[in-house]
């Protein structure tokens, strides 16, 4: 995010596109209904009647799968109706004429039908947006990187916040708001094929240099291409090229595209190695099962979705013989002839980031300890941290200037055809988080909701299929099936069905399509076309959907089990 | 009752609250006038936390190292000693065999931390000597 | 004073059921059922969670035969021990915030298990009667869109209203009248 989640108050009009903060970030929901109150302008695009829709200053219902289209439209209104900030875009950037030379193939009107979005209510949007005083923000989350053209999305949606000079502020720019608690903190430590901690390029000899160094190997014992990415994984078992997979902290098997291709390429596998806390569906299927600390017994920081280094305690010790993830990985290290020793989490933080990115140099545990926080950059400890970004204009590229891109609008990848007519799109449970491994554990989160999760389906889908409202539904697509409840909701658009991923049984993964765009391998789970249909025995669909559930959870209990026997010799 | 302040384990927002603690035992949260959240949680802030006392509503808790000795063989409880050793080498032999690539691993962008993610990347960097290295950003 | 109970502003709502589980959470004890007695509604513009009003001339108590259900000073209170299960509150309750649920206990005779000894409980806001700081909902709602208001709220509220309104009829008035607002006089 190039701005503060406070500092989102104090803007003069959010642009909400393809995100629902009520539902993945309560807290962020909250800090723009302060912003509505105090008078800012609210502009909703999406394809549900997301809460945020109901407060919106302008709601833009578009088509599911439309985003470039819609995006490249909006920007050719600023730049035609005469909103374009000349001088920003002569000083800060390059690439306007190319830029132009797409865009203006766009307007609200030769593209009303694509997005089903009517022109004026468009250009009405367009204008609140660019012409806001002091700043506008556009916001969004997996409903521009879950789909196919989701790169080509985030480019437009930085394109138009540059054009209209609605960048370089405080309070402005582009808040992509990231999901996971630590997703930004895992892509800021270097866990990315393409960079070391703090972005730094795997590809670049004297950075090479330095973590080598740093690191005490030989330059030439450190690899010279980017890695290969984490949703490519069963497609590189298929081919062959993998052949182990070390999996920390996360459950596939439940979050990735196709569950069953990916089950299936596991087992193929010489080692699947799970460091994990839970005896997830994925550490099920594991040669090895490593028992790491959960939160609530390790130290540690997060970095929030705004850049935001804090730091938490341990509030009880570890049980078992579970230990820290980074002792896990340190001895394994040591083990295989590469010795890394660290103290406790402090000496990793000042030696493996503050020492190594400048622009965390300045984020000390002193000054994190109670509500204290460093938000990046930070270079050194008297330094205040860095709410926004870009100010003044000054992007992080060589020459300092944002780099205009536009590209042409494309169809999803699998269209909605007479067998498989409807559109599945994943959301998120507002009670639940991403595999569900530690809420479903929660009891008054699992006594809330609970498998098998509920398909929103608009009334006159519903109506169309005989399916009403709570009743059990059969839901399938080209690659598996599942059940679910019926949620026949006004607010979902006609044509498409919305599941929440958390569901185990209710398992949305089942159906989706595992293809990933070229540019950053995100699989399109916001697009699969599928097919939903009502089921006539109910109590039957009731009952086994619990034995299907409780079978499920018999499994992992009797996986879990087998810590329960003394150790025995390998 | 002891307090123990922390960062909400769950969405990005980066909450801060306390953990509540009795006779060794998590028992309930309460929000901090964080930076972003000013003295409000959500419903997972509020609730979220009772899974680390291993309630096995959904699936328990791993508290010991399990291997299996070979391909679809049942997990057996093993040793820290056992289980690392095993790993050291079957990873060995795969690099030799078929190159530091043939390895894939991730980081975690959930509650293991910034510090566990530095020290995964470096292993896999310095250790294994590839950047195969990833999370779920994606998801 | 009359009744309170607890009412909240849509706009404000969000839809997080974080009231939800607080309720649910405050319920979740040894006797009581863990069952949230608010329930989020959501229409095409409208969120919020729909709760007992605690009505002076209570349907849901009216049609109790066995006065499971009565009002207790502010509030509509239950007596759970005499509920029997006949659902006549929630046919009764104009806001369908009163429900009834039923839990088969397993009894016991020696080493005999019993089985289809049903227990019947009504589900409904009691306010938090017995929670130092009022309701759990309110305390939670991280958006402060829930509030307990009572009759001396409502009676600000009206007469609020009725000054806008009295305000607004300037524009009907026959003759034209030369005293302007204080605001409108700076504008």
């Amino acid at each position: 995010m190039s701005c503060g989640v406070p500092g989102m108050e104090d803007a003069g009009c959010l642009f909400l596109f393809g995100y629902n903060p009520a539902d993945a970030h309560p807290i962020v929901a909250r800090r723009i209904l302060r912003a509505k109150e105090k008078g800012a302008k609210i502009i909703v695009a999406d394809p549900r009647v997301i809460e945020t829709a109901r407060i919106a200053d302008i709601y833009l219902p578009l088509k599911i799968g439309s985003n470039i289209a819609f995006l490249n439209a909006f920007a050719n209104v600023i730049v035609s109706e005469g909103m374009a900030d000349k001088k920003f875009i002569e000083e800060h950037t390059t690439g306007f004429d190319e830029w132009w030379e797409t865009i203006k193939n766009y307007t609200p009107e030769n593209t009303a039908e694509i997005t089903g979005i009517d022109p004026e209510q468009m250009r009405a949007a367009a204008r609140m947006y660019a012409t806001a005083e002091p700043s506008s923000i556009i916001c969004w989350g997996m409903g521009v990187c879950q789909h196919h053209q989701n790169v080509e999305a985030v480019h437009t949606c930085a394109a138009i916040a540059c054009i209209s000079g609605q960048i370089g502020k405080p309070n402005s720019g582009v808040a992509p708001v990231r999901g996971q608690n630590n997703v930004q903190g895992a892509c800021d430590m270097g866990a990315l094929p393409n960079y070391f901690p703090g972005y730094q390029s795997v590809t670049d000899p004297a950075i090479k240099q330095k973590f080598a160094d740093a690191w005490g190997v030989p330059v030439e014992k450190l690899s010279d291409h980017v890695g290969y990415k984490v949703s490519d994984v069963p497609t590189l078992i298929e081919q062959g090229k993998l052949h182990a997979f070390y999996n920390f902290g996360e459950d596939p098997v439940q979050t990735e595209p196709d569950a069953k291709h990916l089950t299936e390429q596991l087992a193929k596998l010489d080692l699947f190695i799970c460091q994990d806390i839970f005896m997830t569906q994925s550490a099920a299927l594991a040669d090895v099962v490593l028992p790491a600390t959960s939160w609530g017994e390790h130290e540690g920081t997060f970095t929030a979705c705004d850049r935001t280094f804090q730091y938490f305690s341990a509030a009880v010790p570890p049980k078992g013989e579970c230990r820290h993830d980074w002792e896990i990985i340190a001895d394994l290290s040591t083990r295989m002839g590469y010795p890394m020793h660290y103290e406790n989490a402090q000496d990793i933080w000042d030696t493996e980031l503050r020492a190594m990115w400048p622009k965390a140099a300045g984020a000390t545990y002193e000054r994190m300890q109670g509500t204290g926080y460093a938000q990046w950059p930070v270079p050194t400890e008297d330094h205040p941290g860095s709410p926004d970004l870009f100010l003044g204009g000054q992007f992080s590229t060589p020459d300092g200037k944002a780099r205009l891109k536009a590209h042409d609008f494309d169809t999803p990848t699998e269209m909605p055809d007479d067998e498989y007519p409807l559109v599945l799109c994943t959301v998120r449970e507002v009670g639940h988080y991403s595999c569900r491994s530690m809420t479903g554990n929660c009891r008054t989160l699992s006594l809330l909701a609970d498998e098998p999760g509920e398909i929103h389906i608009n009334p006159e889908d519903a109506a169309a299929r005989g399916i009403r409202d709570g009743e059990i539904v059969r839901a399938f697509s080209r690659r598996g099936e599942t059940m679910s409840r019926a949620c026949v909701d006004e607010r979902t658009d006609k044509g498409t069905v919305y599941m929440t991923y958390q569901w185990w049984v209710g398992k949305c993964n089942n159906l989706t399509l595992h293809v990933v765009d070229t540019k950053s391998h995100t699989p399109e789970d916001k697009y699969s076309a599928c097919q939903v249909e009502a089921v006539a025995d109910q109590v039957w669909a009731e009952r086994h959907l619990q034995e299907l559930y409780h079978e499920l959870k018999d499994r992992l209990a009797a996986e879990a089990s087998a810590q329960d026997a003394e150790p025995v010799m390998a | 009752m002891e307090k123990h302040m922390a960062v909400c384990p769950y969405c990005g927002s980066g909450c801060k609250l306390n953990l509540l603690v009795e006779n060794g035992k998590v028992v309930g949260a309460e929000p901090l006038n964080g930076l972003t959240n000013q003295g409000e949680l959500c419903l997972k802030g509020l609730h979220g936390y009772d899974f680390i006392n291993d309630t096995k509503i959904l699936t328990p808790r791993i508290y010991h190292p399990m291997i299996r000795e070979t391909k679809g063989a049942p997990l057996k409880r093993v040793s820290w000693d056992t289980a690392l050793d095993f790993v050291a080498q079957k990873l060995t032999e795969i690099k030799e065999k078929y190159g530091p690539d043939s390895i894939m691993t991730t980081g975690s962008s959930r509650g293991a931390g910034n510090e566990s993610n530095l020290a995964m990347q470096r292993f896999a960097r310095a250790c294994l000597g590839t950047n195969n290295i990833d999370n779920c950003a994606r998801t | 004073m009359g009744s309170k109970f607890v009412m909240s502003d849509p706009g404000l709502c969000i839809g997080c059921k974080t009231c939800m589980a607080a309720c649910l959470t405050k319920h979740d004890v040894t006797g009581d059922v863990a069952k949230a007695r608010l329930n989020l509604v959501t229409t095409l513009s409208v969120s919020t969670p729909i709760v007992c009003h605690h009505c002076e001339a209570a349907p849901c108590a009216s049609v109790c035969p066995t006065h499971a259900l009565y009002r207790d000073g502010n509030r509509v209170a239950v007596r759970a021990e005499n509920c029997i299960g006949c659902r006549s509150c929630v046919m009764a309750c104009p806001y369908g915030a009163v429900d009834v649920v039923v839990s088969d206990l397993t009894a016991r005779l020696g080493n005999l298990a019993i089985k289809g000894v049903s227990h019947a409980a009504v589900i409904k806001c009691d306010l938090c009667v017995d929670r130092a700081n009022g309701p759990a909902c309110v305390a939670a709602c991280p958006t402060s869109s829930l509030r307990l208001v009572d009759s001396d709220d409502i009676e600000a509220e009206a007469l609020r209203r009725r000054r806008e309104a009295a305000a607004d009829k300037a524009a009907f008035s026959s003759i034209p009248l030369t005293v302007a607002a204080p605001a409108a006089a700076t504008a």
